[in-house]
């Protein structure tokens, strides 16, 4: 049989069951807040986001791949591409574009004009430390772990900090060999 | 229609947030887990009714805004209404989905202590998958009492799933007893006539003694008489003059449908 072609982000987006954003992005505003009174510190509440964000990402991979029909990715470069026109695509309703490789391609920017997740937002003053987005960050570097490549993310920019878009540095730090997951035995 | 994202994104969200605050954060303490779950969820509630209501009149009374969870606001959310609608007329409201949309995604899983002796149900203990159907219910009872307080309608939620994959979410608004007051020798000298929001009956009580005891001089008693008993009697204290008497209306226990929803 031949293999089934992969399906563009805004075809699979169409297809999915979905809801209205107002709820999500007020959900996610409400949990950040309420980390923000129960943790206190701004830093752990960045790390807390991650955490949550690649929990989500390692268990997110598997409805990705199943919907997107994507075959295993030749390299890191394809890879970001299909994160960005794909995965945000099919989740969020929109769409990332990848700049800034460096020159050995380990290396590049994910960037995202236009973001769900801060519809209404606004930074007090107090909270000037924090990444908003930061799950983000994180299911992304959850669902790449699921697919062997260990990454470290970091923000560039941040609109809610004045910048002009949103802007993650993906850094691929290994490729993992995939293993079989399972003992002969078993 | 506005923007949308994917379910899952919504889904996996509240699953997350969920499992950090019940398994993470909060393992051995289900109770403070499950207030910041609901705090979350008040706030979601609050801003959604909010958007949901800018361009409406007031709602003339409980029942109205009952109705606006029930079918507007509801169907913003699920995309369905809320399918049964109860009450006894004294400020409980049941509000019965019969396919609540979190609980039919969520995978239950058989019970892991099905060899329970069934001639004692008093000692079947929940088994994991009904605790942690809970702890996500009390989001949506956040959503629903911060909806309500936004309409200017404090009240209790809770969730009842006793028939899976039905919910029903019970509403208790706080107006346990309509108190009607009449003012004796003041300058307003005949007939006020004034909700009281108290939620208990003996309480109800006490506060009557005590309005009997010191009396009160204006309606502007009325607006602290609604924060709640311990400021009421606190500014009762002060005033002296006047005599009260109140009567407490007649109440009606049981539920009934209401069919127009």
């Amino acid at each position: 049989m031949a293999p089934v072609a992969p399906r563009s982000g805004d075809a699979i987006f169409a297809s999915v069951d979905r809801v209205n954003a107002e709820l999500f992005t007020l959900t996610y505003g409400a949990i950040v807040r309420q980390l923000l009174t129960d943790l206190e510190e701004v830093e752990e509440v960045n790390k807390q986001l991650d955490q949550m964000g690649y929990n989500i990402g390692i268990r997110l991979v598997d409805e990705f791949l199943a919907k997107s029909n994507v075959s295993s990715c030749v390299d890191f470069k394809e890879t970001a591409e299909v994160i960005a026109k794909v995965g945000f695509k099919m989740f969020l309703g929109v769409t990332a574009s990848v700049t800034n490789w460096d020159a050995d391609g380990t290396c590049c920017s994910i960037v995202l004009e236009d973001n769900p997740l801060v519809d209404f937002v606004e930074l007090p003053d107090n909270c000037q430390g924090l990444y908003y987005c930061n799950i983000l960050s994180g299911v992304i570097r959850g669902a790449l772990e699921m697919v062997s490549m260990k990454t470290e993310i970091t923000w560039a920019r941040d609109m809610l900090r004045g910048d002009d878009a949103f802007e993650l540095q993906v850094k691929l730090i290994k490729q993992v060999p995939e293993e079989y997951p399972y003992k002969d035995d078993e | 229609m506005g923007r949308e994202v994917s379910e899952s994104c919504v889904d996996s969200l509240l699953t997350e947030m969920v499992s950090t605050y019940s398994n993470r954060f909060y393992a051995n303490k289900p109770d403070l887990a499950a207030h910041s779950i609901e705090a979350i969820g008040y706030q979601v509630g609050l801003q959604l009714s909010e958007r949901y209501t800018m361009d409406r009149s007031r709602f003339g009374d409980h029942l109205e805004a009952i109705k606006f969870i029930c079918k507007d606001f509801w169907s913003e959310l699920f995309k369905k209404q809320i399918d049964n609608l109860k009450t006894n007329h004294r400020g409980t409201f049941v509000l019965q989905d019969t396919r609540f949309r979190w609980l039919s995604r969520m995978s239950i899983e058989p019970s892991e202590n099905g060899d329970v002796p069934h001639n004692n149900p008093e000692a079947v203990t929940e088994n994991k998958s009904t605790q942690v159907t809970r702890m996500h219910l009390n989001f949506p009872c956040g959503i629903i009492r911060g909806a309500l307080s936004n309409l200017g309608i404090p009240c209790a939620v809770s969730a009842d799933i006793t028939n899976l994959p039905a919910c029903s979410f019970v509403v208790r608004i706080k107006i346990g007893a309509r108190v009607k007051i009449i003012c004796k020798g003041s300058n307003d000298a005949h007939c006020t006539f004034q909700d009281i929001w108290w939620e208990l009956e003996g309480n109800v009580k006490k506060l009557i003694m005590h309005l009997l005891c010191f009396g009160f001089e204006s309606l502007a008693l009325h607006l602290q008489v609604k924060i709640g008993i311990k400021t009421a009697l606190y500014s009762l204290k002060k005033i002296k003059n006047n005599v009260i008497l109140i009567s407490e209306f007649g109440k009606r226990q049981s539920l009934e449908e209401i069919s127009s929803v």
